[in-house]
């Protein structure tokens, strides 16, 4: 049976995908009433640093910058957690998948949305840092969700390949790490595009989730509005969906086998 | 005339094996500089042959064989963890696959919390779950325990809290693998007249087992499985004599 755009979304299986999340959730902060705390003190912490590296130091001059980087970093702590964990996913429950019949991406959704969550408890702290920054209001910024909507489809559909992957490549873990690191200075999170030299600037599109974070950096003010950046993300996110339900449907019957 | 809630139609099943299967990008880019895309050393091997039978509601069927004749792989067969290789499969009704007891049972959560954790990967709803919540606890014997971790129950207590939610979901059709091995006499007990209560409702019930008694005592009827293939099906009596002659020869 082939699976399909409206199986990913694991409908028929609300009450699994809730209960994996709610497991995540309570491991990852057991014992600690903080929890929350913690996943947004490294996106802080990462943001004064880079503050005071590349605004002092380096003598970077864009208006409100740590609230430009503060509102990059957020989300990608989502993405480069989702693709992470998500890579993890079915190995991770293969005691699970070697004995109950259960659609193998119910885990990685699971993951993806467990990070999801953490973005989303964070959205209150960063508006209140916009609303007390410089940032002037946008019609914009009220289509940011949705932006990270796109982001957490395109972490879902990328995450399926990794997990996919994984299975059959052990190694992909430390290559991983090293390919979140230079996508992250890949994409406009630290700096605005117009600072690329224009010819370098297609490279821009080449990267999936760069468009996203521009949007971001319009919503704020900080860029001016385009609409390219929109359809690419777009393109990207059909071409990742059609990739990861490729990669399920070739080898779901097998992966299971294959744990 | 009744149909069938479980047909297997000359199923067979086997599992490739690759010995220099690469397992790292390593060296998969190590083996295409050299020019080695495919894996050169591929062999098949057969773990079911032309294995056919029909299951009828209510039936109570005990499934015999030695070690690695392929029990397992028929019940992971009949509940879609695998798909056969050739021949085909009809399930006519939800099944609680009963593999492992406990399965994704995570030590840092109550056994309350894991309880619903358990019954979504079974693949039941919140209703379901939140209507036997009450039979569940009770029958686990838990107590006031079934708020702590699941870290702290003893290896009895986490078999029983299983069981008790496997039961205890109201599927029509039950797999138990080898389920009745663990735990203590009592509660053994307690499990085998909780598996009958259950056949008793009409539900219909397969066992792998190596207990010749309790394929005597309880069940309508015996399946042995033997090196890849059905050797026999029908009383349970004769069932065993041919399981434990079978299990000498081999």
């Amino acid at each position: 049976m082939k699976t399909g755009l409206s199986d990913l979304l694991c409908v028929n299986r609300k009450f699994l995908i809730y209960n994996l999340i709610v497991r995540n959730l309570k491991i990852r902060y057991r014992k600690s009433y903080i929890g929350i705390v913690w996943t947004m003190l490294i996106p802080a912490a990462n943001a004064i640093v880079y503050n005071i590296v590349f605004r002092y130091v380096m003598k970077v001059d864009i208006p409100n910058y740590l609230v430009l980087i503060l509102s990059g970093l957020i989300p990608w702590a989502f993405f480069s957690t989702a693709l992470t964990n998500g890579m993890e996913s079915l190995v991770g429950n293969q005691s699970v998948l070697n004995k109950v019949p259960i659609p193998s991406y119910s885990f990685t959704l699971a993951e993806v949305l467990t990070a999801f969550t953490n973005l989303i408890l964070s959205i209150p702290v960063i508006t209140v840092v916009v609303l007390f920054s410089q940032v002037d209001f946008s019609l914009l910024q009220l289509f940011i969700p949705l932006t990270l909507v796109i982001l957490l489809i395109q972490a879902y559909g990328i995450g399926l390949i990794l997990a996919y992957a994984f299975v059959y490549f052990r190694d992909l873990r430390h290559l991983l790490g090293i390919v979140i690191q230079i996508w992250f200075y890949l994409t406009p999170i630290l700096y605005r595009t117009t600072m690329i030299p224009e010819e370098y600037r297609f490279v821009l599109f080449l990267n999936p989730v760069a468009s996203l974070f521009q949007y971001i950096h319009m919503a704020l003010g900080i860029e001016e509005f385009s609409i390219q950046p929109i359809f690419a993300s777009l393109v990207w996110t059909i071409i990742i969906m059609i990739l990861s339900l490729l990669v399920l449907n070739k080898l779901n019957d097998d992966v299971v086998e294959s744990l | 005339m009744m149909l069938p809630v479980i047909s297997l139609n000359s199923v067979s099943k086997s599992f490739t094996l690759w010995s220099d299967r690469t397992y790292s990008i390593k060296e998969l880019l190590v083996n295409l500089s050299r020019g080695k895309i495919k894996s050169a050393h591929k062999k098949k091997i057969e773990v079911l042959q032309n294995i056919s039978f029909d299951i009828y509601p209510g039936e109570f069927v005990g499934i015999m064989g030695h070690n690695g004749a392929g029990k397992s792989t028929t019940l992971k067969i009949i509940s879609g963890i695998y798909k056969p290789t050739t021949g085909s499969v009809i399930i006519g009704g939800s099944i609680a696959p009963l593999l492992e007891l406990g399965a994704g049972f995570t030590d840092e959560l109550s056994g309350y919390d894991n309880i619903f954790l358990n019954a979504a990967i079974l693949g039941f709803g919140r209703r379901k779950t939140s209507q036997n919540l009450d039979s569940i606890i009770e029958f686990s014997e838990l107590g006031d325990r079934i708020h702590t971790p699941v870290r702290n129950y003893s290896s009895g207590m986490t078999i029983r809290l299983a069981f008790s939610i496997a039961v205890h979901l109201d599927a029509p059709i039950l797999l138990f693998d080898e389920v009745l091995a663990v735990g203590d006499v009592s509660f053994q007990q307690k499990c085998i007249n909780k598996i009958m209560e259950l056949h008793k409702q009409g539900k219909t019930i397969i066992l792998i087992t190596h207990s010749p008694e309790i394929v005597q005592q309880f069940c309508d009827r015996c399946i042995v499985i033997s090196n890849k293939m059905k050797i026999f099906d029908g009383n349970p009596l004769e069932g065993v004599e041919i399981y434990k002659s079978s299990t000498f020869k081999h």
